[in-house]
């Protein structure tokens, strides 16, 4: 059964099918506020030295894409989108674009910025969150991507997914179940195309994640960065577009 | 009877030697540059501590053992960095500095370190570390092959300066 929770696109289908043209359609802000689809934006520390804006065009053949960027030099900057769910769920899968063109060289090894959280409904060990996705230092100033998957009765399990991400568009898919000792999983997908789901392109296993409950939001933007990316890469945009989640079906691109 | 004894000046040569395991249950306690930076910390992460399978509550993996040292850095401390060396392209050793009172700090129960309070492969930045007592954890950087270890160095540029915790007179 594919049960489609929300689609949060960034990307707004063109009127008249005129892409590109003038009379696109993008909101006025990633908020429904402002005619998006997101519950709440957080710039930290304010809105003047972060980005969070809509942009022209989109990442996958739309019009609109989302803009973040942190403050430099400081590492409690945060510039994210928020969608909070009715319910809380246990089987969540979701997708996003990332936009890697604007960050320079990650020449630090301890590079790092987060750019997905899913927040839960309840906290356990100490954590409001089921996983984290983050860019991170690949060789030679490369970046990859790490997911970090809450566990229970143990600290955080991390897999960096060993291929670079591409200078440009990266699609990233995951598959989060939680529930009690081998039931709590984490599949993900790091450009791996396909009409219906591929081999995973890794896997965390025994999550025992049950205390968590489920997944009761989606974040989506920058958060978290490590000293090196706040002092190197402050100010530099990152591009996020086509946010999907469903409980159950391969989303794809 | 406790005195609280700040140390600015350098113990011994231009290179620290090698004292305690370099783990978390025998951490590394000896290193107190001066206002020289003399000693430079140079070590080896190879026999350390073999339990921190990531660092910074998940956020980077340890591919290969971890050499940890302990300071307590003040604010009369005059270095405004500390510089990581000995990256060989296979072995890139990599600072996390983790607070000692943070929970899992160098937990080799848990297999991780706590949050880190700063992290860097070229030189962690005095601003970022308050005043306080820390794990200066050095293990290879993420992208490293499984298993590699290696010799670095940590150059402070000034006093941290460190204190002695319990010194005991009489």
């Amino acid at each position: 059964m594919n049960t489609k929770m929300k689609v949060l696109s960034l990307a707004l289908v063109g009127l008249c099918g005129f892409a590109g043209s003038a009379m696109a359609a993008c909101p006025a802000g990633p908020t429904t506020a402002d005619g998006g689809a997101w519950t709440s934006a957080t710039q930290l520390p304010d809105a003047s030295s972060t980005t969070l804006a809509i942009g022209s065009p989109g990442l996958d053949g739309s019009e609109c894409r989302l803009n973040v960027a942190l403050a430099p030099n400081d590492t409690a900057s945060a510039a994210f989108v928020r969608y909070n769910h009715a319910a809380s769920e246990p089987s969540y899968r979701a997708h996003f674009i990332i936009d890697t063109s604007n960050l320079s060289s990650f020449a630090d090894a301890a590079t790092s910025v987060v750019v997905f959280q899913a927040p839960s409904s309840t906290v356990a060990e100490g954590f409001n969150r089921l996983l984290r996705v983050s860019i991170v230092a690949g060789p030679g100033g490369a970046k990859r991507v790490r997911f970090i998957a809450q566990r229970g009765g143990a600290v955080p399990l991390g897999q960096t997914f060993g291929t670079d991400l591409v200078n440009g568009i990266n699609h990233i898919e995951v598959n989060l179940q939680v529930g009690a000792g081998a039931a709590g999983n984490l599949k993900y997908w790091v450009n791996a195309a396909g009409a219906s789901e591929p081999a995973a392109s890794g896997e965390l296993a025994n999550l025992n994640n049950a205390a968590w409950g489920g997944v009761s939001a989606a974040q989506l933007g920058l958060t978290a960065p490590t000293a090196p990316y706040s002092n190197s890469h402050g100010g530099e945009v990152l591009g996020l577009d086509a946010f999907d989640s469903r409980r159950t079906t391969w989303i794809g691109y | 009877m406790k005195f609280n004894l700040i140390c600015g000046a350098a113990l011994a040569a231009l290179f620290s030697a090698s004292v305690g395991a370099q783990t978390c249950g025998s951490p590394d306690d000896s290193w107190h540059p001066d206002a020289s930076g003399s000693p430079v910390l140079a070590g080896t992460t190879c026999g350390a501590e073999t339990a921190l399978i990531s660092a910074c509550q998940g956020g980077f993996g340890s591919p290969g053992a971890a050499y940890v040292a302990r300071v307590t850095t003040t604010a009369e401390g005059t270095y405004s960095q500390i510089a990581v060396g000995g990256d060989t392209g296979s072995f890139t050793p990599t600072l996390y500095v983790v607070r000692t009172s943070v929970a899992g700090a160098c937990d080799t129960a848990g297999g991780d370190t706590g949050t880190c309070q700063t992290s860097s492969s070229i030189a962690a930045q005095a601003a970022n570390i308050p005043p306080g007592q820390y794990y200066l954890i050095v293990t290879g950087a993420d992208f490293d092959a499984p298993g590699s270890c290696g010799a670095f160095t940590l150059t402070a540029n000034g006093t941290l300066p460190v204190s002695l915790q319990s010194f005991t007179v009489g």
